[in-house]
């Protein structure tokens, strides 16, 4: 049977709020200067930890079974931003600290954007709504 | 003779803009959901053929099953990503299509009520 119109608009929301959800991970995570850390022992035995920051996430919308829209979220291949923070408990041995490759001015856009496509397929399930019931009304 | 009653006049044609409205529903639906995916074309049911469905209707000929939906030949521009959805143009489309759904809807309710009231013998005043 063919999906019906509310459920391809329940598909279109799925896929903005799974992009809202990623775009809210980068901003929480546009200072985190340790994701995950690399302990790395060298021949004379000193012991030096690497930390690796936070790398933005990205979210596309293809198109999947069905013509409806599927998200896939991939790792921001841009390099991550580094400044000279000595003190830094996440300083390599130069004294650079690796912040994320977030932009906080970008996700808030982008934000936007998934913000009103989901309004938009919110208002198309209204829309379909009203007109099942105006298709019961006939029955009197 | 209940036959008739029910396959011509106003009925077919009613029942056919009814079922248009709402594949066309279908359709606008998916253009929505699909404003952000890459590569998508925007989609539309051929118009030509719910006229000419239209007309059938009032000659009294059968309703058509479906309407196959195609890229549309008015779309907005493309948009980087290769998808060329505008979303203001798909939000209009959809109030007029909501328009012709209850016209007709209100129109076959009419209809029907006339036909009750034709069974039940009620003499209007």
């Amino acid at each position: 049977m063919d999906l019906s119109s509310i459920e391809i608009s329940a598909a279109g929301l799925r896929v903005q709020r799974g992009r809202m959800d990623v775009i809210a991970t980068n901003l929480a995570n546009v200072d985190t200067t340790s994701a995950r850390s690399e302990t790395l022992r060298s021949e004379d035995g000193t012991v030096t930890v690497r930390h690796i920051p936070y790398r933005r996430q990205v979210a596309t919308i293809v198109l999947g079974a069905g013509g409806l829209p599927s998200l896939r979220v991939a790792d921001d291949d841009a390099a991550v931003r580094t400044e000279s923070q000595p003190g830094h408990p996440h300083a390599a041995a130069d004294g650079t600290v690796a912040f994320p490759n977030v932009n906080p001015m970008v996700e808030t856009v982008d934000l936007l954007a998934a913000s009103r496509a989901y309004e938009a397929n919110l208002t198309a399930v209204e829309v379909a709504k009203s007109m099942h019931q105006s298709a019961l009304r006939i029955l009197g | 003779m209940l036959d008739r009653l029910f396959s011509s006049g106003s009925l077919p044609a009613l029942e056919t803009m009814l079922t248009y409205a709402s594949l066309r529903q279908r359709v606008i639906a998916a253009n929505i959901a699909n404003v952000d995916t890459w590569g998508y074309r925007e989609q539309d049911l051929p118009e030509g053929e719910f006229r000419r469905a239209l007309e059938g209707a009032f000659l009294g000929q059968g309703l058509p099953e479906r309407y196959d939906p195609r890229e549309a030949a008015a779309a907005g521009v493309l948009k980087p990503g290769g998808n060329n959805v505008d979303l203001e143009g798909e939000m209009a489309k959809m109030v007029q299509n909501t328009a012709l759904h209850s016209t007709a809807a209100a129109l076959l309710a009419q209809q029907f009520s006339l036909l009750r009231e034709a069974v039940a013998g009620h003499v209007l005043a």
